[in-house]
């Protein structure tokens, strides 16, 4: 057998089966239509979102930075934009209305944006180790409630509660004063009586926060406690026997763990809370921001120079600024949060 | 069914050539094993044959029709997958007859013929389970019923058995070769066992990093394996392969093998008697104990002894290397004891390296 | 001993008073405005307002008729909301396919801007959508509400994703070898695959168009092209508005919703967090 060892591999043995003469074979013409339909098809299935997203994306996107340097009343159509140059961002910086709107919206993203976290944190770990699973389900679906009703609706809703003379808030709080033990607490309420939420411009604000608050929270709780959920329970058996109570535990354990999506809800929290638009709007009843424009937010001013004012151009400019901040809030986010939040500690 | 030519077949994947000029002829009925380490190709060219992927260049004949350009509809290919692939939505018995829908067979034909094949699989009191409630060879079974239902001009199996486990591969590949014996479709048959492409083929395409390394039936390959690749890949426990050199003292020519130990050529040594060689010996062929004339004799020490039951192997310390052989003696040996084993002088394998 | 138990039992006290007082604050405003909503005006403003409900249901149901058409604004609401739904769910599926079933030039290009299109907020869209709408000359039509969310960024990302973790591109291969094409794939053998992420893409679309108020404010001037929300906004400026009224309608239009969470809160809870839990 090694006769033919040192000959060179054989590249194939097939001599019982000697292959055809290649002239033998039908070669069918070549299909240029067909490989033109292949390579275009997967175009085709992604057809939708190219057209929408260049219809009411990319197009408008890039028309809106080449607005903020033109001066335009839609109504007078395209032929009435003038060429402007930087004007509508000197113009901007020189707004003490969109300073005011600016603060206002930092206001309001800090004071209903924190509490939200504050509360769902702990809500959501008493849910978790605390409730039975059934009934927590029932509780962590009525929390949540608000998120699903839309904004307009809780804007009204709570535009009746806040009611001055009549708003059950108010009456509230009245019929705490006459109670006998706490009423001592609120003695101080007939005094100011009718507490003017919504047309005080230093409640404005409060009142617009407390609905975000109300809104958002059962949110942050559910996924809080999809997080609290993916904790294994020997990592708490664990820190017991490392001597953890259960608040170290809480502390030390629990919340690191959550650290992914503290960061995930933080990050929605800034993004849509230098938004906020449809609360301050409604709870003002859309007027100019309120009394001294106290809830006038940055989005709500936009809104009023663009289609109040008509001022297209100087609108465009304005939501590039914010745009900008929005851009940098989250950047700053992203760089003290960022790196620990997404990595978390598994 | 058909024959299927591959004419010169390459395909790169950006820089990386996956398979370099690929020629085989297929008969018409032929079961044909592509075998190879895994990412040698075996499956990239599988799926250049379906019409799954086409070829960087290179001709996939069908019969006498070059099928390039021709969707796997169109080639009427059958496939069987690792995962089997079976559609989970559907029940068997849709499963199987899902390609006779899509060729809008009128719905009593395919009735019929999924009654059929469901039959020859055993299939028949399934035939209304969704493929979660099948047990894995079940699935299998769906899988071939799924190919076999439509009289394919081709059988494609992509590791068809690797997901089952050791008793039931066995009974499938019995079942597959009974299949294959009964409806005698050309059939193309992707494994990295050697033993399935043993007990199934015809004959057995041997692939390494994209290229043919040989073909032939199993036996050629397991007596004449055309390189040491080969040689090492056929074969339980596979082949000892020693480096060396041809020396050659007036009329006689010794192997003198890496580490100073000589062996006798066998007198039909090669003429070009010079140069580095690699030997192989089968460890079914090494047997202990001095043989009669003609043998090769190897002396080693016995590093340890592996039993697996019906035989030992032994490996046995010999020069530099440490080389297997099977006992099927089960002679209890010690520890570092000195043992002779025989070789049959026409076992011995010698490659140019 | 008995300190502890006394002990545990105040913080359990203090664990459920804690919950309770949580869900209490949750829902009062629901209950309130489903009182209001049966109250007249003057028993509305009366100190202290009625806590329970009252019986001028009927009369505040006509005067909602007489502010607005209420079942008119509220088929409109629907019109947009359904119609939006079902094209984001079937064009959402059908790029998701593109991005899953297809290697080809420019793909990760065109996801990568996809997924970045993600991060602008709505409110940089708010000028230029209103712009392209009125070039397209889309004004006050409910077809520009509902027709920019149809192929959403969002939507696609998260049916792709759910393809790559559930289909096998083994059993695309076989549908291939099975002689699909790949619309028929995509019609037979992935869609019914995907129905969970089609349920979730379905249910975020379906409450965001239906408590949008955004782009109809922009929109919409027509009051019979109203939608739920901007008809509800449009009657809190009436002078001597009819509270009740407003407040029966402001419930009505929260009910569908609700009786929807009321069967479906689990899938409606992981849809709306899909993007959180997921990471």
């Amino acid at each position: 057998m090694s006769d033919q060892a040192l000959s060179p591999a054989p590249r194939s043995a097939e001599t019982s089966h000697p292959p055809l003469p290649e002239t033998h074979f039908i070669r069918p013409p070549k299909k240029r239509g067909r490989r033109l339909f292949n390579s275009l098809q997967p175009w085709l299935f992604i057809s939708p979102f190219i057209i929408i997203f260049c219809l009411f994306t990319l197009f408008p996107l890039t028309f809106s930075v080449y607005l903020s340097f033109q001066e335009w009343n839609p109504v007078t159509g395209l032929s009435g934009m003038n060429y402007v140059g930087v004007q509508n961002y000197v113009e901007a910086y020189d707004d003490p209305w969109l300073w005011k709107s600016l603060y206002n919206t930092f206001w309001l993203a800090i004071v209903s944006g924190v509490p939200q976290h504050l509360i769902a944190v702990p809500v959501a770990y008493l849910l978790v180790y605390a409730v039975r699973s059934s009934l927590r389900h029932v509780l962590t679906a009525t929390m949540f409630i608000p998120f699903i009703t839309s904004t307009v609706a809780v804007a009204l809703i709570f535009y009746s509660i806040y009611s001055a003379n009549t708003g059950i808030l108010n009456q509230m709080l009245l019929g705490a004063s006459k109670l006998p033990l706490i009423g001592a607490l609120f003695a101080w309420v007939p005094d100011v009586m009718p507490i003017k939420w919504l047309t005080k411009s230093d409640l404005i604000k409060p009142a617009i926060a407390a609905v975000v608050i109300w809104k958002y929270t059962g949110f942050n709780i559910v996924i809080y406690s999809a997080g609290f959920v993916t904790v294994p329970q020997d990592v708490y058996d664990a820190a017991k026997v490392d001597g953890c109570n259960r608040l170290q535990q809480f502390w030390h354990v629990a919340l690191p763990m959550i650290r992914p999506f503290i960061f995930f809800a933080m990050t929605l929290t800034i993004i849509g809370n230098l938004q906020l638009f449809e609360e301050p709007f409604i709870l003002t009843s859309g007027d100019t921001g309120g009394v001294g424009q106290a809830g006038l937010t940055t989005s709500y001013y936009l809104y009023l120079v663009g289609w109040e004012w008509l001022e297209m151009g100087a609108a465009a400019a304005i939501s590039w600024i914010l745009f900008l901040i929005i851009a940098i809030a989250t950047s700053i986010h992203f760089y003290f949060n960022g790196r620990k939040g997404m990595e978390g500690n598994r | 069914m058909s024959s299927l030519d591959l004419l010169g077949i390459s395909k790169s994947f950006g820089a990386t050539e996956v398979l370099k000029n690929i020629d085989i002829h297929v008969s018409e009925g032929e079961f044909i094993a592509l075998v190879g380490p895994s990412g040698c190709g075996k499956s990239t060219l599988l799926r250049l044959i379906s019409g799954l992927d086409e070829p960087t260049s290179g001709d996939v004949v069908l019969g006498q029709h070059v099928v390039n350009d021709l969707t796997p509809r169109e080639r009427n290919v059958a496939m069987v997958f690792q995962s089997y692939a079976l559609y989970p939505h559907m029940n068997v018995a849709e499963n199987i007859g899902f390609n006779l829908r899509i060729s809008g067979v009128p719905k009593a034909e395919i009735n019929q013929r999924v009654a059929d094949t469901a039959a020859i699989l055993d299939l028949t009191e399934l035939l209304t389970r969704k493929p979660s409630q099948l047990s894995g060879g079940q699935r299998q079974r769906v899988a071939m019923g799924r190919a076999l239902v439509r009289n394919p001009s081709l059988f494609l199996f992509d590791e068809p058995l690797s997901n089952l486990d050791a008793k039931l591969r066995v009974q499938m590949r019995e079942e597959i070769k009974r299949l294959h014996a009964k409806v005698r479709t050309t059939s193309i048959y992707v494994t990295h066992d050697q033993i399935e492409a043993m007990t199934l083929a015809d004959r057995i395409v041997i692939l390494n990093e994209g290229i043919i390394q040989q073909v032939g039936t199993p036996k050629e390959l397991y007596t004449k394996p055309a390189n040491p690749f080969v040689a090492g890949f056929i074969g339980s426990p596979s082949m000892n392969l020693l480096e060396g050199k041809l020396t050659q003292s007036g009329d006689t020519i010794q192997i003198e093998l890496d580490g100073g130990v000589t062996l006798p050529c066998p007198q039909t040594a090669p003429q070009s008697a010079s140069g580095r060689v690699i030997i192989g010996m089968r460890p079914e062929h090494l047997h202990l104990g001095e043989a009669a004339a003609g043998a090769i004799n190897i002396t080693g020490r016995l590093d340890h002894v592996e039993p697996t039951g019906a035989q030992n192997h032994l490996k046995v310390k010999f020069g530099k290397n440490t080389i297997t052989a099977t006992d099927n003696t089960l002679q209890d040996l010690a520890s570092n004891a000195e043992v002779t084993l025989s070789l049959p002088t026409d076992k011995l394998h010698i490659f140019a390296n | 001993m008995s300190t502890k138990s006394l002990s545990l039992s105040a913080t359990a006290t203090a664990k459920y008073g804690f919950l309770i007082v949580s869900v209490l604050i949750t829902i009062f405003p629901f209950v309130w405005v489903a009182m209001m909503g049966s109250h007249t005006r003057a028993e509305i403003f009366s100190a202290p307002p009625p806590f329970y409900f009252g019986d001028d249901i009927l009369n505040n149901y006509q005067r909602l008729l007489e502010i607005m058409p209420f079942w008119l604004v509220l088929w409109n609401s629907l019109t947009v909301a359904t119609l939006g739904t079902i094209g984001a769910v079937f064009f959402c599926s059908l790029c998701a396919y593109g991005f899953f079933a297809f290697e080809f030039r420019g793909k990760n290009i065109v996801f990568g801007l996809m997924v970045a299109s993600m991060m602008v907020p709505p409110v940089l869209m708010l000028i230029p959508f209103f712009l392209t709408v009125k070039f397209l000359g889309l004004l006050d039509t409910h077809f520009a509400i509902w027709f920019p969310g149809v192929a959403n960024a969002f939507g696609i990302f998260l049916v792709r994703q759910y393809m790559v973790s559930s289909i096998s591109k083994e059993l695309l291969d076989a549908a291939k070898i099975d002689g699909c094409s790949h619309f028929r794939i995509f019609w037979s053998v992935v869609m019914p695959l995907i129905k969970p992420a089609m349920a979730t893409v379905g249910i975020v679309m379906f409450i965001g168009l239906w408590n949008n108020f955004l782009s109809p404010l922009i929109v919409l001037s027509s009051p019979d092209k109203y939608v739920l929300t901007l008809a509800l906004r449009s009657v809190q400026s009436f002078a001597n508005t009819p509270w009740g009224a407003v407040m029966l309608g402001t419930f009505l239009s929260m009910l569908p919703l609700l009786i929807a969470f009321l069967f479906f809160s689990r899938q409606m809870m992981a849809g709306l967090t899909a993007g959180a839990v997921k990471g």
